[in-house]
């Protein structure tokens, strides 16, 4: 697809108020090692920010790293350099969760974990699994590296590895994948995911983050660079103002990283959402979603780096109609764009809330989207004139070869939700909505799908390393 | 006089600052009484942005300019009132709030203090990655009737149950009311962690402080 939003020139000017606003307003940068890093590469001190000189970032741009990511199953493969269509992922470290039988909200247990883990795995759009829910029933210390521990054992595809908030957390989250790879060098050979690190808005690196970033940058694991501004509250509230500072942000945390290890790959990864300009809530109704993973696509590909950004997302709280039409807007721009990631299935109230029955319906709703995704294939064959010759001939197109070889292969779309039947039969049928529909299937998934068994020495093992974790953050 | 306490309303309800600066400026030079500076102009301007705010045409930024305006015109005019005010001072509603440990955000918390500086609260900002013990030591210090404690990542919310334990091991967890704020919570959260109210944006919030201390909301 080719949705282009942003202009040649556009980008150009971009870049260069990218480097304005870090050469001369600069970011505030705290951690020791991370400040001699930058000031030693040529960095200056002024405000108590740090300003990055033009050339340092310019440089730090070069020759980017490719990105290959594999599944649990090595089998598996995920080009994001080049991707030849986009992937999607699920959401992210939600503790909350929409109860299907109650409708009411409930904080996540370990059970809802795994239920999503193998749900995700099950649904055949649904290409590289994020640890989801974070439990509220494991001691606090762990909660967060429980979420990759889990995720690891349940699914055979592309793990996303974890959010990274210290030092600490970075080392636990990498020690638990390379449990599952069987040792770092293989880890890093063939990472299953990425090390995901978001810096405050605007362009503020604590110093736990800066320490994740240079843990992370010298194990040369994948690393999703993920500021996520607020336009209006964190970031200025015009799209090319909050599209421009979270470039800076991105282009900072490339400079430190590329400093640290020129082999570390990276993902430019953006969440840039919109306020309600009354509340100050951040509730995820906005169309710009969307349009901004459009730029963003446009953004990355200029620097030559894949590409993250929101997909299916929506204000509501329910799997409705509202939902319905937010999301299916938010993920096609950046499908058209060619965005290499797009996130959110499962996910409601701009990432605040999570629902198995969305997940599931949104595994149909990216079935439609990518239904497309390559476009109209035009040549003789696909155009058939001997076909409609032999049907005016006096045949009928139903007993036609063309069309049977070609419904093979997926020329018409053919889902598994939704109604398309007529009234009559839908009502005797049991009259079901899409959401009662994707109820049943979740059950179905939830008792049958087998999905991947774990080796009870590495479950062992990865609990082994919990157990770790925790006594060195309770010392 | 009349005039220039109307000119200072329409300031602060446009958001401008520096006209409103340039007017009590005036007001003062030309002998006005500061308290009617501050009651028949700035007041009068913020009510008015409040109900624009409430008919749903002012915006937050409308409110955090008229909030800025207004903040410095009384910064300015503090000085040259008299010191009568001290007795009223008490009936003030005290604010202690902050962000917890652990937890760098900002940008909620700041609005809920900008909506509770425009509801006329006493506001004590810790600002952001409190430990538990200052926030303790604030409400003592301040004898504060309202704590509001703030994180924005599910990894920090479990800060907020520390502090509220930690007022109740000093013994004075019934002297504050506890309200708690930021995206990942809610009213179950609340009420899990023994908070007295949970609000999940700035409006809300200051209603329901103005109902837990018995004021119209």
């Amino acid at each position: 697809m080719n949705f282009k939003p942003l202009k040649t020139e556009d980008l150009q000017l971009m870049h260069d108020m990218t480097l304005k606003i870090l050469s001369e307003t600069g970011a505030i940068v705290e951690g020791e090692e991370a400040r001699d890093i930058l000031l030693t590469a040529g960095c200056s001190k002024e405000n108590g920010r740090l300003l990055f000189p033009v050339k340092l970032v310019e440089d730090s741009l070069g020759d980017p790293v490719s990105v290959t990511l594999y599944g649990v199953d090595e089998n598996i493969v995920l080009p994001l350099t080049d991707a030849p269509r986009s992937y999607t992922h699920n959401f992210g470290s939600v503790s909350v969760l929409l109860d299907p039988e109650s409708d009411r909200v409930r904080e996540a247990s370990v059970n809802d974990l795994v239920d999503f883990i193998k749900i995700s795995d099950s649904l055949s759009h649904l290409d590289m699994v994020v640890p989801s829910l974070r439990p509220t029933d494991l001691p606090e210390e762990i909660a967060s590296l429980a979420m990759p521990a889990y995720t690891l054992q349940y699914t055979s595809k592309p793990v996303d590895i974890g959010t990274a908030s210290d030092v600490w957390e970075t080392r636990y989250i990498i020690k638990l994948a390379a449990a599952i790879r069987g040792g770092l060098d293989k880890l890093v050979e063939k990472p299953m995911g990425t090390l995901s690190i978001s810096p405050l808005s605007p362009l503020n690196f604590p110093a736990d983050i800066t320490g994740a970033i240079i843990e992370s940058a010298r194990s040369g694991l994948p690393v999703t660079m993920l500021p996520c501004p607020t336009r209006g509250l964190t970031a200025p509230i015009t799209l090319a103002g909050g599209l421009v500072q979270q470039n800076a942000e991105q282009l900072a945390f490339l400079t430190l990283v590329r400093l640290v290890n020129r082999k570390t790959p990276l993902v430019y990864t953006c969440r840039l959402a919109a306020a309600n300009m009354r509340t100050g809530f951040v509730g995820g109704k906005d169309p710009d979603q969307g349009y901004a993973g459009a730029c963003v696509a446009q953004l990355a590909s200029y620097y030559g780096l894949p590409s993250a950004v929101y997909g299916l997302d929506s204000g509501s709280v329910i799997p409705d109609i509202q939902s319905g039409y937010e999301r299916a807007m938010n993920a096609l721009y950046p499908m058209m764009a060619g965005a290499t990631l797009v996130s959110g299935m499962g996910l409601l109230n701009g990432g605040l809330l999570a629902s198995a029955e969305q997940l599931i319906i949104d595994d149909e709703i990216y079935s439609m989207l990518a239904h497309r995704q390559h476009g109209v294939e035009v040549n003789r064959d696909t155009i058939g004139a001997e076909v409609v010759r032999s049907v005016m001939d006096g045949g009928n197109y139903l007993a036609q070869e063309h069309t049977r070889d070609y419904l093979r292969k997926g020329e018409i779309h053919n889902g598994k939700l939704g109604n398309d039947a007529p009234y009559e039969e839908w009502f005797a049928a049991g009259g079901r909505s899409v959401r009662e529909e994707a109820r049943d299937r979740m059950q179905v998934i939830i008792n049958q799908h087998q999905g991947k068994v774990v080796d009870e020495s590495v479950s062992k093992e990865l609990h082994s390393i919990l157990e770790e974790a925790k006594a060195e953050k309770t010392r | 006089m009349s005039e220039i306490t109307g000119d200072l309303a329409k300031a602060v309800l446009e958001g401008k600052k520096d006209e409103t600066m340039r007017l009590v400026r005036k007001g003062i030079d030309s002998g006005v009484d500061p308290l009617d500076l501050i009651t028949r102009g700035l007041t009068v301007g913020l009510d008015k942005v409040g109900e624009k705010f409430e008919e749903g045409e002012y915006y937050l930024p409308d409110m955090m300019l008229a909030a800025e305006a207004m903040g410095e015109a009384i910064d300015f005019l503090e000085p040259h009132l008299k010191a009568d005010k001290e007795t009223k001072k008490d009936k003030v509603v005290k604010v202690v709030i902050g962000t917890v440990k652990g937890d760098l955000h900002s940008i909620g918390k700041d609005i809920v203090i900008m909506m509770m500086k425009a509801a006329g609260m006493e506001i004590h900002d810790l600002g952001v990655d409190v430990p538990s013990e200052k926030f303790v030591l604030a409400v003592k210090e301040n004898n504060a009737d309202i704590l509001g404690i703030s994180a924005l990542m599910t990894t920090t919310i479990q800060e907020q149950k520390k502090v509220i334990d930690l007022l109740a091991d000093e013994g004075i967890r019934d002297r504050v009311k506890v309200i708690v704020g930021g995206a990942p919570l809610s009213e179950e959260w609340a009420l899990k962690v023994g908070a007295d109210a949970y609000a999940a944006d700035a409006i809300v919030g200051i209603k329901k402080m103005k109902a837990l201390l018995g004021q119209e909301g």
